[in-house]
């Protein structure tokens, strides 16, 4: 059988990457999905990761680092929408999706049609609508990683979905 | 499910499916921008706090006539979307006498949270996770007596990481199967059920035999049996005495079960290869015939995997270590070979494969293995080395979108049969 193992813990960069590697992609969609912009998504993704290992020594739950980055992404979205908002002196959600060349071959009418809708949805209603139904999460998760309490995910989620097939419904 | 909930679930996916390459973490980046000013005067926050406390304590006031409900104890929560485990349990040898301790481990850190050693007398045998990877079901054994039938004591492992000492032990009502040669053991994803597969452990050699157990209550929940001995894989069957070796997987929400099964032609049999195969087994339909009541759902003809292969919780893929060989330039003692260690994920309803990914070492020995992977199988654990009793012991890592990350290396994880998470 094997011997002892050393018990000395690797750096935080080590732990950090391996998240990373594990997470970041499925992170990008998430946030991708609610900025319409592949790079700015990135961006958000880094910086929470970049968090993470900076606050690695002080977080209040290390045991659940992965839920830290995923709070971070979607604060990190929550303010990269604020501030293209105010940069652009209008509503944001009326923006055309910057969809890359891969997104706009590979999806179908029906997707975009339901994508274009989301983007349409207040920030906190895509947000209840992509953690329940993109990332599968329970009502009780997703109110974790929003912040806020079930009742509010709950109402946002419902709100969302009527929002979204009202939409689809008045397209021709 | 509506038709807006399936819509929305679909499109998302697809779109997110459209990002296939993100650049690589930066850890030298500046930090991001602090945050901007305030946008309220000082005075609101206190007010707004004042406001809250008093709208607390109407609260409290009023709810306090509410009645209590009966305490639940909390079951276990899957790690969200098959996030990768981050605790896991494992046997660890405590000394020459093959008296194994029980392991608590953090993967990404390498750190042993606590080792538990068994009762006086006894040895850890067996132990298996739930979904959530803080809840455990061991097993103990009398020590020294391997190759003679053993009564089994059943644990509970609850682990508290960062709390004193970390885990909560509890011995459970199950039964001491003093009858039989425990071949696999498997807790189901929501801590609450058991599955065995069994060997009787003197007569009747031939039967196997798969049973259900409630984990809190020890009640036998269902019994399926056969007569025929490739289930189990039967050459590799556990002797008594023995830690189990038949990997069982529950897939599916707990409503199947996986295991293998391993047809090995007779000895001078010419022109025939064995048959390595995967069955699923509905467990909750009625029925009570192993093999009759299980489905086919992987085989490989040959060697097939390496080692026994793993199905992912959604049932829908197997992933199979797979090892080539290629002799290198030399004579006698120095001839080298070239070793191509392979991890393929087998898709069940495409019936295709794909490699997940791919290592060449140049020695003469090597192990290989998978020992987790996500519900869709596009992210797993996986370990090699280039001998067993050498350290560092392995290349333990993660696999993630055809990339390896190394992970901090545990010795005892190249040991059949491998860590529970």
């Amino acid at each position: 059988m094997g011997t002892a193992n050393t018990e000395l813990p690797p750096p935080a960069t080590h732990v950090v990457t391996a998240l990373y590697a594990v997470h970041a992609l499925g992170l990008v969609r998430l946030a991708v999905m609610m900025l319409g912009d592949q790079a700015a998504a990135e961006d958000v993704v880094q910086d929470a990761f970049l968090g993470l290992y900076r606050r690695w020594d002080s977080l209040p739950d290390a045991s659940h680092p992965l839920a830290y980055v995923r709070a971070s992404v979607l604060n990190g979205c929550r303010s990269a929408l604020r501030t293209r908002s105010r940069h652009r002196r209008g509503p944001v959600l009326s923006q055309p999706p910057a969809e890359s060349a891969e997104a706009r071959a590979l999806l179908s009418e029906e997707h975009r049609s339901v994508v274009t809708a989301i983007r349409g949805l207040p920030a906190r209603q895509r947000e209840a609508l992509l953690l329940r139904y993109y990332l599968d999460m329970s009502e009780d998760e997703a109110a974790r990683a929003m912040g806020v309490s079930r009742g509010t995910v709950k109402s946002a989620t419902s709100r969302a979905l009527a929002a979204v097939g009202r939409i689809l419904k008045e397209e021709p | 499910m509506t038709t807006t909930e399936d819509a929305v679930r679909a499109a998302t996916r697809a779109y997110g499916e459209t990002v296939t390459e993100i650049r690589p973490l930066d850890l030298t980046r500046p930090a991001p921008r602090t945050r901007p000013p305030r946008r309220f005067p000082a005075w609101v926050a206190p007010v707004t706090a004042a406001a809250a406390v008093i709208a607390l304590a109407i609260s409290l006031v009023l709810v306090r006539h509410i009645p209590n409900g009966p305490v639940v104890p909390p079951k276990p929560q899957a790690t969200a979307g098959g996030a990768v485990p981050r605790y896991y349990a494992d046997l660890v040898a405590a000394d020459k006498n093959a008296w194994s301790d029980l392991v608590i481990g953090d993967l990404f850190t390498g750190a042993r949270l606590a080792i538990i050693a068994p009762p006086a007398g006894s040895t850890f045998a067996n132990v298996t996770g739930a979904a959530d990877d803080r809840t455990f079901v061991a097993d103990t054994m009398p020590a020294r007596h391997p190759g003679k039938p053993s009564a089994v004591t059943w644990y509970l492992v609850r682990i508290t990481p960062g709390a004193v000492p970390g885990y909560r032990m509890t011995r459970l009502p199950l039964p001491d199967m003093r009858s039989w040669t425990i071949q696999g053991v498997a807790l189901s994803a929501s801590g609450d059920k058991l599955a065995l597969a069994l060997a009787p452990a003197q007569s009747d050699l031939s039967l196997r035999v798969l049973q259900i157990y409630s984990v809190t209550t020890g009640t036998l929940l269902h019994t399926w049996s056969t007569t025929d001995t490739d289930a189990f894989a039967s050459q590799f069957l556990t002797q008594p005495g023995t830690p189990a070796t038949t990997p069982l997987y529950w897939v599916d929400d707990d409503s199947a079960l996986a295991f293998p099964a391993q047809h090995v032609p007779p000895s001078g049999t010419v022109g025939k290869a064995g048959r390595q195969t995967e069955r699923l087994l509905d467990v909750t339909a009625p029925g009570g015939n192993l093999i009759a009541d299980s489905r086919v759902i992987w085989s490989a003809t040959g060697d097939g995997c390496v080692q026994a292969p793993l199905v992912t919780s959604d049932g829908k893929t197997v992933v199979c270590p797979d090892v080539s060989f290629v002799t290198l330039n030399g004579t006698g003692n120095n001839t080298h070979e070239r070793i191509t260690l392979r991890w393929l994920a087998y898709s069940v309803p495409a019936a295709t494969a794909r490699t997940l990914y791919q290592a060449t070492v140049e020695t003469k020995v090597a192990s290989i293995a998978v020992l987790w992977a996500s519900p869709s199988g596009d992210t797993v654990i996986v370990d090699w080395g280039v001998a067993r009793n050498t350290e560092p012991p392995g290349n333990l890592g993660l696999v993630s979108h055809g990339k390896f990350t190394p992970l901090p290396s545990v010795p005892s994880f190249l040991f059949v049969p491998g860590p529970a998470w």
